[in-house]
């Protein structure tokens, strides 16, 4: 980036309630997992069903409306994993949003 | 699914380097998700980017008018119809040269066994909010054919011949649903594809939970880099345009191609 690059870049505005969403949005949309050719939300409420089943195997709906067999002990393992993964990178993220204070920062 | 690869097709013009714009997209696809990539494009092509290059003339030219510089280009994308016959994988990964991979967002979705999803729900990065684009008059949902995801079946092969259909027919087509003549649009031909063959609307063949994220003609590319873009963008706030800039870190579809070409690294 050359000088009049950042010169023009420090004349323009930064949204960080924006910022916030973007980052919400693209982490909420990785929030997901794939198990025996289904696809699936991690959501609160999927784990702790999976968890109450304990290791029965189980028929789910996934997100294509398609009826899975799974393992629900298997499954959960796998949802538990992704969940902290992008839920680590979001609080990351987060705080390194919190830093940014002009646009030439961004 | 054996064989799970992405395919771009780009054809350069007199003024753009759509190939040039494709290998970036393909380095990010490899990186993000690890697939191998096609290019399906008139002339050959040696690049380490594109694992297969497959060699198809370009059908016709199309148009499109240009606000910001008042006058029209011409881009070479008709051939959006003809991936089914050309992708040499079994569970293909369709996306726009202009489309770029910065997540693992899609590698769960290429690991299902949906016969063909498309994208629908839009998310702008500019202003937060979710939509869905709706089509000419009659006002339905706008499928987006800029990423595609489809298997070697019955299903697919028929979406990509009903929307190859809705071509040779768009006198007719853009008549029936009330859009623009010019210009000849692939997520038209895909929207109608879709429209037709779920029942006029009863089904849709969404990529499931995925809202594409779209930077629009008004949003323009300050900077190109390995995992992420910046854009610049115009606000009215209390009576007076301000200037905004954000990073965009998600898959994004870049809709402004004069800054998207004066950017290219």
């Amino acid at each position: 980036m050359d000088i009049i690059d950042l010169k023009n870049q420090a004349q323009l505005s930064y949204e960080h309630a924006l910022a916030k969403k973007n980052l919400q949005q693209r982490m909420e949309s990785r929030l997901n997992v794939s198990y025996n050719n289904g696809f699936f939300t991690v959501t609160k409420e999927q784990i702790n069903f999976l968890d109450l089943l304990g290791s029965q195997e189980v028929v789910l709906l996934d997100d294509y409306q398609t009826p899975i067999k799974v393992n629900a002990f298997e499954l959960v393992k796998i949802m538990f994993a992704r969940y902290h993964e992008i839920m680590n990178e979001w609080h990351t993220e987060w705080e390194e949003l919190k830093k940014v204070r002009s646009a030439k920062n961004v | 699914m054996s064989d799970v690869g992405a395919v771009i097709i780009a054809n350069n013009t007199d003024e753009f380097d759509y190939i040039k714009l494709a290998e970036i997209s393909a380095n990010k696809i490899k990186t993000n998700l690890n697939i191998p990539v096609a290019l399906i494009t008139g002339k050959q092509v040696v690049s380490p980017c594109f694992d297969k290059v497959i060699i198809q003339t370009p059908k016709e030219t199309n148009t499109r008018y240009i606000r910001e510089q008042s006058r029209r280009i011409t881009w070479l994308n008709m051939d959006r119809t003809r991936v089914y016959d050309l992708s040499p994988w079994d569970r293909t990964l369709v996306v726009d040269a202009d489309f770029f991979v910065h997540t693992d967002t899609l590698s769960n979705h290429l690991k299902t066994n949906v016969d063909f999803s498309i994208a629908r729900q839009m998310y702008d990065p500019v202003t937060g909010n979710d939509y869905v684009m709706k089509m000419g008059k009659t006002q339905i949902d706008q499928c987006w054919a800029t990423v595609m995801i489809f298997n070697k079946c019955s299903l697919s092969k028929m979406m990509f011949d009903m929307a190859e259909y809705t071509f040779e027919h768009w006198e007719y087509y853009h008549k029936l649903y009330r859009f623009n003549y010019s210009p000849f649009r692939n997520d038209y031909a895909f929207t109608i594809a879709s429209h037709l063959l779920g029942g006029y609307g009863s089904k849709h063949f969404d990529i499931a939970d995925y809202k594409l994220c779209n930077c629009d003609f008004n949003t323009e590319i300050a900077e190109i880099n390995d995992n992420n873009i910046l854009v610049t963008y115009k606000k009215l706030v209390n009576n007076q345009v301000k200037s905004y800039i954000q990073r965009i870190k998600s898959d994004v579809h870049i809709q402004h191609k004069i800054s998207l070409f004066e950017r290219l690294p």
